[in-house]
C-alpha cells in the first residue's frame, strides 16, 4: 500500500509538483542558518533591521528581495519565514490532532452522554467561523507567537476529533472488536490495540495535509497583527509591513510590487504546495471524494 | 423532520452561552480597568473607572460577572466600544447591513462567473479554458485573501484608479448623512434606490467591486470546481444526448437541458459558501478599510475593546448557526431524498 | 453433574430511548428454554432475523438479557462482574461467521493466536509459546510457516482455520460456533464442518452450532431447536427431527432444503 501511494504521488503531475515546492520549502527551513545567516543569536527568528529608514528599499546586490519599511531583510524574512511556518503548522497540527484524538477517541469509546456532551463542545468551536474565533482568543491572550499558535490549536482540534470520532465508530462496528472482546480483552487493550490502529491512519495523514491551511490561517493572524512579535520573520507580518506602501509613489504606482509579491509569493506556493499534495492524498485515501 | 428543527434551535443557546462564556471567561485575564469599560456608556464615564468596577462588582467571581453581562444583553445592552466610539449595539445595527450587502455582491459574482467558468471548462474538456479553470480553481484556494486584495488594490487603485478603497466617497457621505436622504433599510444599495438617488447607488457599487472581488476567490474556486463535475456528469447523460440526436443546436443543448440540471448543486452550493465568508470578511473590509462588522470585529480586537470584542462573537455565532440552519432546510427542499436526522 | 450451558426462560427487548418522544421497543427474543449437554452438539437453525445472533450475543455476555436465566457451567452470569467474565473466556470461546471480518487485518497470525494468550496470560515462555502456537496452527491443519502473515494473505477457508484455532488457544470446553461456514464457498464449507467435527470430538467440546442450513446442521449435530421469530418452535434429537417434524413450520423449512429431502446429505 505504501508504495503504490508512493508511486500515484510521483506519477501524478499536479502532486509531484506539490510533492516538489514542498520539499523546496522545507530545505529551506532546514538550512535556513545556512541560506540567511543568523543575526541575532538569542532570537534567530527576529530579521535583521539596518536603519530606521521609513520607505521599502527595491532589490539590490545586498538586499536581494529588498527591504520592507523600516529595512527589514525581505530574504531573511522569507527565508527565516519558511522555518517559522513549519515550526507553526506543524505544532499547531500535531497539538490540534492530539486532542482531537483523545476527545474523538473517548467520544467514540465512551458513546451514551459523553459522547454527546464532547461532540456539542465541537459544535460549539464550529459554531464561529474558524479565522474569527482565532482572531478573538489570540487577541484576548494579547499578540504573541505562542498565544496565536495555542488560539489556533483552539479552533482546529474539533474537526479532528469528529474525524478521529467517525473512524473508530466505524471500526467499532467490525467484527474483529467483538471478537477481541470475547477473547476477554480489556477496555484499554481494545482501544489501543484494535481501535486506534485501525482507525487513524488515514487522519493522520489528512491531518498532516492540514499544514497549508494552519500557516495560511496564521499569516492571516499575524497579518490584522494579532500573531508574531514586531519584527519578527513571519510571512503575514511582511505582508502588513506592506500595506501602506500598496499604492507606490506618485507616477510609479507600482514602485513598492516587491513588498507584497515577495511575502505573498512565499505563502502562495507553500499553501498551494500542501493543497496540492493533499488533493492527490485525499483521492487516494477515500475515493468517495474524488 | 420538526424534531431536527427543534434540536438546532436548541443548539442556538447552547452555542452562544459556550462561546461567550469562553471568552469571557479569558477576559478575566484581564485587569478590572480594562474591563470596565464593558459596562461604560459614555465616553465621559472613563474618567471614574474605580466606581463602575465597585458599581458592576467587576471584581466578583466569573458566574456573577456573565449573568450580569447577560441580563444587560436581555435588555439590548451590550457596552460601550472604544474602538468605535459608540455602543457596541448601536455599532453592530450600522455596520452588519454593510457586510450583508458585501456579502450579496460576491456572492453573485461567485455564482455569475463560477457557473460561466464552470461551464466552460466542462464544455471546452482539457482545452485551453479547461486548464484555465482548473488552474483557477487551485489557485484560489491557495492564494491568501490579504495577498489578493493587496495585489487589486495596487493594480485597480494604485495603477488604473478605477475603484477607491472605503465603502464610499466623500460626496456620499455628504449627502446620505444630509437631510434629504432617508434611511429605510441600512442596505446603502437599496436605499439609495429608494431615495431614487442613482449616483449615491453607483457610487456605493463601485466601492463593493474589489472587496467583492478579493471575497470571492475561495468560494469561486470551489463553484468552478463543483459546476464543471456537475456539468460534466449531465452531460454525460442520456437525455443530453437524444437532445443532440434530436439536432438542437449545441448551445440550446448545453444552456437549456444540461445546464439547468447541472445548477442543482451549485444552487445549495452558494448557499453554504455565503453563510462561510463571513469568516472572510473580517480580513477584506480591514484591508479596503470597508466599513462592516468584520473591520469592526478586527478594530475591536486589536485594541482589546472587550465589549466589541463580546458583541462582535455574539453577533457572529448567531449569524453563524442560523446560516446553517437555513442551509441544511435549504438542502431538503432542493434534494428530497435527503432527510434531516 | 449440571450441564455447560443451560438457558431458561430468556428474553430480550431492545430499547431505543430518544431524547423526547416515545420510548420504542423491540422484542427478539421469547421465553428461550435450551440445555446443551456435555460433549455434544446442539443445532441452532432458523431463518436470518429469527433471533440466532443475538441469542449468542446474550449467552457471550456482549448484550445483557432482558430477564430469564443463563447458566454456564452451573455460574449464573447475570451477576458476573469482569474479573468473572474474563475467567469464562477460557471455557467458552465463539467462531464467528466473517473470518474476514473478525480477524483485525493489522495482526499477524502470531499476534492472533497470541492475542488470547497474552490476555490469560498463559505459555510465557518463548519457547513454549513458540511450540504451542505451531501446535495451534497444526491442529487446523495449517502450515506452522504461515505465522508470520497477515489475514489478508489468506482465503477464507484458511481464514475461518486461523479463527478456529484462536478459539482453541484458551482450551475452552464449551465452543459457540455462530454461522461459522456460511460465509464461506460450498467447496470449503465441508472442510471447515470435516474439522470442527473432529476437533469437537478429539477435544470433546460441547457445542452450540448455529445455522440457518439444515444440510449444515444435519452433519454435525446431535440435537437440534428450531427458532422462529425468537422463541424455540420444535426441539428435538437430530434423527427424530429430520424423519418426524412436528411443526408445520420446521415442515415448512425441511421441505425447503433439496439436499435433505431424500434423507442424505
Amino acid at each position: 500500500m505504501k508504495r503504490t501511494l508512493w508511486k500515484r504521488v510521483i506519477q501524478n503531475k499536479t502532486s509531484l509538483a506539490g510533492l516538489v515546492l514542498v520539499a523546496l520549502f522545507a530545505l529551506t527551513a532546514l538550512l535556513a542558518p545556512v541560506l540567511a545567516p543568523v543575526h541575532n543569536p538569542n532570537n534567530p527568528y527576529q530579521m535583521p533591521q539596518e536603519s530606521y529608514q521609513i520607505a521599502p528599499q527595491p532589490p539590490s546586490a545586498q538586499h536581494w528581495f529588498g527591504t520592507t519599511e523600516q529595512q527589514y531583510d525581505l530574504y531573511y524574512g522569507v527565508v527565516w519565514g519558511a522555518r517559522l511556518a513549519f515550526k507553526v503548522g506543524l505544532t499547531v497540527t500535531a497539538l490540534a490532532f492530539l486532542i482531537g484524538l483523545l476527545v474523538g477517541g473517548v467520544a467514540a469509546y465512551c458513546g451514551g452522554k459523553v459522547d454527546e456532551i464532547l461532540m456539542r463542545l465541537t459544535d460549539v468551536v464550529f459554531a464561529v467561523p474558524s479565522l474569527v474565533l482565532a482572531m478573538v482568543i489570540a487577541a484576548m491572550l494579547g499578540p504573541d507567537l505562542k498565544n496565536m499558535m495555542l488560539a489556533l490549536t483552539v479552533v482546529a482540534w474539533p474537526s479532528y476529533a469528529r474525524l478521529v470520532r467517525g473512524d473508530i465508530l466505524a471500526v467499532k462496528q467490525r467484527n474483529f472488536v467483538t471478537a477481541a472482546r470475547t477473547l476477554g480483552a480489556s477496555g484499554g487493550r481494545i482501544f489501543f490495540r484494535h481501535l486506534i490502529p485501525n482507525s487513524i491512519y488515514p487522519s493522520v495523514v489528512v491531518a498532516s495535509l492540514d499544514i497549508g491551511y494552519m500557516v495560511l490561517t496564521a499569516a492571516s493572524l499575524s497579518f490584522l497583527g494579532l500573531g508574531a512579535q514586531p519584527g519578527t520573520a513571519d510571512w503575514g507580518q511582511l505582508i502588513a509591513l506592506a500595506r501602506n506602501w500598496v499604492l507606490g509613489t506618485p507616477g510609479h504606482p507600482l514602485a513598492y510590487w516587491y513588498t507584497v509579491a515577495v511575502p505573498g509569493g512565499a505563502i502562495f506556493l507553500f499553501v498551494l504546495g500542501w493543497n496540492l499534495l493533499g488533493d492527490a492524498f485525499r483521492d487516494i485515501l477515500d475515493p468517495r471524494q474524488g | 423532520m420538526m424534531r431536527y428543527l427543534v434540536r438546532r434551535l436548541c443548539l442556538l443557546p447552547l452555542v452562544v452561552l459556550g462561546v461567550t462564556f469562553a471568552l469571557f471567561l479569558l477576559t478575566q485575564r484581564l485587569s478590572p480597568e480594562m474591563r470596565a469599560s464593558l459596562y461604560v456608556k459614555d465616553p465621559r464615564q472613563m474618567g471614574a473607572l474605580e466606581e463602575v468596577i465597585r458599581q458592576h462588582g467587576l471584581r466578583d467571581n466569573v458566574f456573577k460577572q456573565y449573568g450580569r453581562w447577560l441580563l444587560n444583553v436581555a435588555h439590548g445592552d451590550l457596552g460601550y466600544s472604544p474602538s468605535a466610539n459608540m455602543p457596541v449595539a448601536k455599532a453592530l445595527k450600522e455596520y452588519l447591513p454593510a457586510t450583508i450587502q458585501l456579502a450579496l455582491v460576491t456572492m453573485i459574482f461567485v455564482i455569475v462567473f463560477g457557473v460561466w467558468l464552470g461551464a466552460l471548462s466542462a464544455f471546452y474538456k482539457d482545452k485551453w479554458p479547461d486548464v484555465l479553470a482548473r488552474f483557477i480553481s487551485v489557485g484560489g484556494f491557495s492564494l491568501p485573501i490579504f495577498v489578493l486584495g493587496l495585489v487589486l488594490l495596487m493594480i485597480f487603485y494604485g495603477q488604473l484608479g478605477w475603484f477607491a478603497p472605503g465603502g464610499y466617497s466623500v460626496q456620499t457621505d455628504f449627502i446620505i448623512h444630509g437631510p434629504s436622504f432617508k434611511t429605510y433599510t441600512g442596505f446603502l444599495l437599496l436605499d439609495s434606490l429608494l431615495n431614487g438617488n442613482g449616483r449615491v447607488f453607483l457610487d456605493v457599487l463601485s466601492h463593493l467591486v474589489l472587496p467583492a472581488m478579493t471575497l470571492c476567490i475561495g468560494s469561486f474556486a470551489l463553484m468552478v470546481r463543483v459546476m464543471r463535475s456537475s456539468m460534466l456528469e449531465e452531460l454525460n447523460k442520456d437525455y443530453v444526448r437524444t437532445a443532440r440526436a434530436k439536432g438542437l443546436a449545441e448551445y440550446q443543448v448545453v444552456y437549456k437541458h444540461a445546464g439547468k440540471n447541472a445548477m442543482i448543486p451549485v444552487i445549495t452550493l452558494a448557499a453554504i459558501q455565503f453563510i462561510r465568508l463571513l469568516g472572510g470578511t473580517v480580513i477584506v473590509e480591514t484591508i479596503f478599510d470597508y466599513p462592516g462588522i468584520g473591520r469592526f470585529g478586527v478594530l475591536a480586537a486589536q485594541q482589546l475593546d472587550i465589549a466589541g470584542i463580546l458583541g462582535f462573537s455574539l453577533l457572529v455565532a448567531v449569524l453563524f448557526v442560523l446560516g446553517n440552519l437555513a442551509t441544511d432546510l435549504l438542502y431538503t427542499a432542493a434534494d428530497p431524498r435527503i432527510r434531516l436526522e | 453433574m449440571t450441564a455447560p450451558l443451560v438457558i431458561q426462560q430468556l428474553c430480550k427487548i431492545y430499547v431505543r430511548k430518544p431524547f423526547w418522544g416515545k420510548r420504542v421497543e423491540k422484542t427478539v427474543l421469547t421465553g428461550i428454554d435450551l440445555t446443551l449437554q456435555k460433549g455434544k452438539v446442539l443445532g441452532l437453525v432458523g431463518e436470518s432475523g429469527c433471533g440466532k445472533s443475538t441469542l449468542c450475543k446474550v449467552i457471550l455476555g456482549i448484550e445483557p438479557a432482558t430477564s430469564g436465566l443463563v447458566q454456564i457451567n452451573g455460574q449464573d452470569t447475570a451477576v458476573f462482574s469482569t474479573k468473572q467474565w474474563r475467567a469464562l473466556r477460557r471455557q467458552m470461546q465463539v467462531v464467528y461467521q466473517d473470518p474476514y471480518a473478525s480477524l483485525d487485518p493489522r495482526f499477524t497470525v502470531r499476534q492472533l493466536l497470541s492475542e488470547p494468550l497474552d490476555i490469560h496470560g498463559l505459555y510465557r515462555g518463548k519457547s513454549s509459546r513458540e511450540t504451542y502456537l505451531r501446535e495451534l496452527l497444526s491442529s487446523v491443519q495449517l502450515d506452522p510457516v504461515f505465522l508470520d502473515r497477515y489475514p489478508h494473505a489468506f482465503s477464507g477457508g484458511q481464514r475461518q482455520r486461523i479463527a478456529i484455532a484462536r478459539a482453541l488457544a484458551l482450551k475452552p470446553d464449551i465452543l459457540i460456533a455462530d454461522e461459522p461456514v456460511s460465509a464461506l464457498d460450498v467447496s470449503v464449507q465441508a472442510q471447515i464442518l470435516n474439522l470442527l467435527k473432529e476437533i469437537q470430538q478429539k477435544r470433546q467440546l460441547s457445542m452450540l452450532f448455529v445455522t440457518h442450513d439444515f444440510a449444515v446442521a444435519r452433519f454435525l449435530c446431535d440435537e437440534i431447536a428450531v427458532m422462529h421469530q425468537g422463541k424455540i418452535v420444535e426441539h428435538a434429537p437430530a434423527d427424530k427431527l429430520f424423519t418426524h417434524p412436528q411443526q408445520p413450520y420446521t415442515q415448512k423449512l425441511l421441505a425447503a432444503v433439496p439436499s435433505v429431502k431424500g434423507g442424505q446429505l
